[in-house]
């Protein structure tokens, strides 16, 4: 196997320097071909169709070839050997571009020759210094034989990976008590507390499919479906049935449970791609299913005015209701208000 | 039966474009074992440069319509298969000796990454184009209901019957359709008997892409809209009819599209129109269950 990997870079070693131009312009002519229409030319829509039904950007298109040619020929130099000409181009082009970029980002000449749009002129720059970087890290170490780059490269990833892992024991225990402050802090605002619940969310998402994929072996790429069964569960029993979150949060996970036993017993004897595609498709009905019902799940509109969750009947608001108390005022955790953090939610 | 006859008209028409689309699915799975999940975006990119040719010459004031579709089908199986050479090159090649996994996850990266490339340049709205052919003949009629077999109907059915054609002669009778079926049979013992396996794979890529991108010109002028995210349903659909016909078996694939457009044409007619791709990932979901190797497929598929 990892001689096979290490034939499959299968490029002749660019022996002279015109292998190396005709490298570096056929990437030119392909991304040129693949940028041509696509980019070159835009279909416009909507009011700009009336008044011309094309746009033109061939600069873009040529933009984007040389760009293509110039990092090919970086990299096909460094694959040769020559270090000291990528890394003088590799900070020029990085720096020129970047500067270029903050000072005159509407300056008609810059336009014509780099993107129109930041994006993908910082991700120039971006690579050029890489490229930079890498002849610099070539220059001042031995030259490494080519043969041995990807097992250099392999060997590197996996102390880098080591690292992490030693790191994370310690680290793993500090990022759950930083979680825990971090709605308490000065600088939580209403819009950091809800990127911060969407990370957990995906924590958890991942947990699942660790199970799946990670220790069960089971490619499922249907595996949302059940973190829709799980949301619609609740919506629709403590919006019709009336249950509390407390009960809907056993119900919809038992529901979700239900549905992967449904989705196992028949998949189960597929392996492989075979599971792979259909947990694909299981996922993709689910997810008609309830754009579709509409009476039940309210189609693309979906659930609105779904019951927060309270504790023992009180709820998790900042002001208390009328003449009664939210669980924040209940158990005193709360703050003078000119420093409360709170404040910031509404 | 007059409805009946209708909606197998629409139905031919519609497994012809995914036929097409799953020869690509089932061509790359033969050869290399791989789902490549981006090739419904291949499709898309074709339909894109379709309209776009279309819209340019119609800037030069061509719109005669057998002029215009003979150039955009040149224009988009001339660039669209870049695409599907670039992927390979780019994406697939250099994890060609990686675990299935790796391969099968960049591949659905690659489709994602495409879908957002489209958006990107071309915007997400949705792009519509004034149908080029129109009309029909009326075959039978009874009371109001009249069956149209309409021209473009007509062209699609043509064209995508001369394509393939064409690439049923390729694979069977050429040196490139020798390599492939060798590279089929065994892409170790293919390289030691001095096929170019890597250029039979890019080849392979090529042709798939050329073909999606076919379909992509007939769907655009069919539908006469064209939008980034036409390739996630299309593709999804057209690798059931893969697997359905049974995956690396060519004429499965242009079986199973066929059967898979029939299915959504008359689930469309007699039962709902929303749940008709319910109807056809319960058949992919069916065959894949009680039938892996597809209808057409050798029964000594792997089955891992």
């Amino acid at each position: 196997m990892a001689g096979a990997r290490g034939g499959s870079r299968n490029d002749p070693a660019p022996d002279g320097t015109g292998a190396l131009f005709r490298e570096a312009g056929l990437a030119g002519l392909l991304v040129f071909g693949l940028a041509a229409a696509l980019v070159g030319v835009r279909v416009q829509d909507g009011a700009a169709s009336a008044i011309a039904p094309l746009a033109f950007r061939f600069d873009d298109a040529f933009t984007a070839a040389a760009a293509a040619a110039l990092g090919r020929l970086g990299v096909a130099l460094l694959r040769a050997g020559l270090a000291a000409p990528v890394l003088a181009g590799g900070t020029a082009v990085a720096f020129a571009v970047a500067l270029a970029q903050v000072f005159f980002p509407a300056h008609p000449l810059l336009l014509a020759l780099l993107f129109d749009t930041a994006m993908p002129n910082w991700l120039v720059a971006l690579f050029a210094g890489f490229l930079a970087l890498a002849a610099g890290w070539r220059l001042r170490h031995a030259p490494l034989a080519i043969v041995s780059e990807t097992a250099a490269r392999e060997a590197a990833m996996d102390r880098i990976g080591a690292e992490v892992q030693r790191w994370a024991r310690y680290a793993g225990p500090l990022i759950f008590l930083l979680a825990l402050a971090l709605p308490l802090m000065p600088f939580a605002d209403r819009r950091l507390v809800d990127v911060a619940i969407l990370v957990v969310t995906y924590i958890m998402l991942g947990w699942g499919l660790n199970v799946v994929v990670g220790l069960a072996g089971l490619l499922d790429l249907g595996y949302v479906a059940f973190y829709a069964i799980g949301a619609y569960a609740y919506a629709l029993l403590a919006k019709y049935v009336g249950l509390s979150f407390w009960l809907c949060l056993p119900f919809a996970g038992i529901m979700a449970a239900f549905a992967g036993l449904l989705l196992g017993f028949p998949v189960l004897r597929l392996r492989g791609d075979y599971l792979a595609i259909v947990t694909l498709g299981f996922g993709e009905m689910i997810r008609i299913i309830l754009l579709n019902w509409y009476q039940f799940t309210g189609g693309p509109n979906g659930v609105s005015g779904v019951p927060r969750p309270s504790f023992f009947g009180l709820p998790f608001t900042e002001s208390p209701p009328e003449g009664g108390h939210s669980f924040h005022t209940f158990v005193g955790l709360f703050w003078p208000l000119s420093i409360s953090p709170t404040a910031k939610f509404s | 039966m007059e409805y009946f006859t209708q909606q197998l008209i629409n139905g031919v028409t519609l497994g012809a474009i995914y036929a097409l689309i799953a020869i690509g699915y089932t061509m790359v799975y033969g050869i290399i074992g791989m789902i490549n999940f981006a090739h419904g975006e291949v499709f898309m990119i074709g339909a894109f440069i379709s309209i776009i040719t279309f819209l340019l010459l119609g800037l030069f004031g061509i719109t005669w319509a057998p002029f215009a579709i003979l150039v955009a089908l040149l224009a988009t199986m001339a660039l669209t298969p870049l695409y599907g050479w670039a992927l390979e090159r780019l994406a697939y090649r250099p994890l060609r000796h990686s675990p299935r996994l790796a391969a099968l996850i960049t591949a659905i990266g690659m489709s994602i990454f495409l879908q957002n490339y489209v958006q990107l340049v071309q915007g997400a709205r949705i792009k519509p184009l004034q149908s080029l052919v129109t009309g029909g003949i009326e075959i039978m009629q009874r009371g109001d209901f009249v069956v149209t077999l309409g021209y473009m109907q007509i062209l699609i059915v043509v064209l995508t019957v001369v394509l393939m054609a064409a690439f049923t002669l390729l694979i069977q009778r050429t040196a490139l359709g020798r390599a492939q079926r060798a590279c089929e049979q065994d892409l170790k013992m293919a390289a030691l008997v001095g096929v170019d396996v890597d250029r039979t794979i890019a080849a392979t890529f090529v042709m798939g892409a050329a073909l999606a991108s076919v379909a992509g010109l007939i769907f655009l002028l069919y539908y006469g809209v064209v939008d980034f995210f036409i390739g996630f349903n299309a593709g999804i659909k057209a690798f059931t009819a893969a697997v359905l016909g049974g995956i690396g078996s060519l004429p499965g694939a242009m079986l199973g599209g066929l059967l898979i457009g029939l299915i959504e044409a008359f689930w469309s007619a007699y039962f709902s129109v929303e749940y008709k791709d319910v109807a056809a990932f319960t058949v992919l979901v069916m065959v894949l269950i009680f039938r892996p190797t597809g209808l057409l497929g050798k029964p000594d598929i792997e089955k891992v």
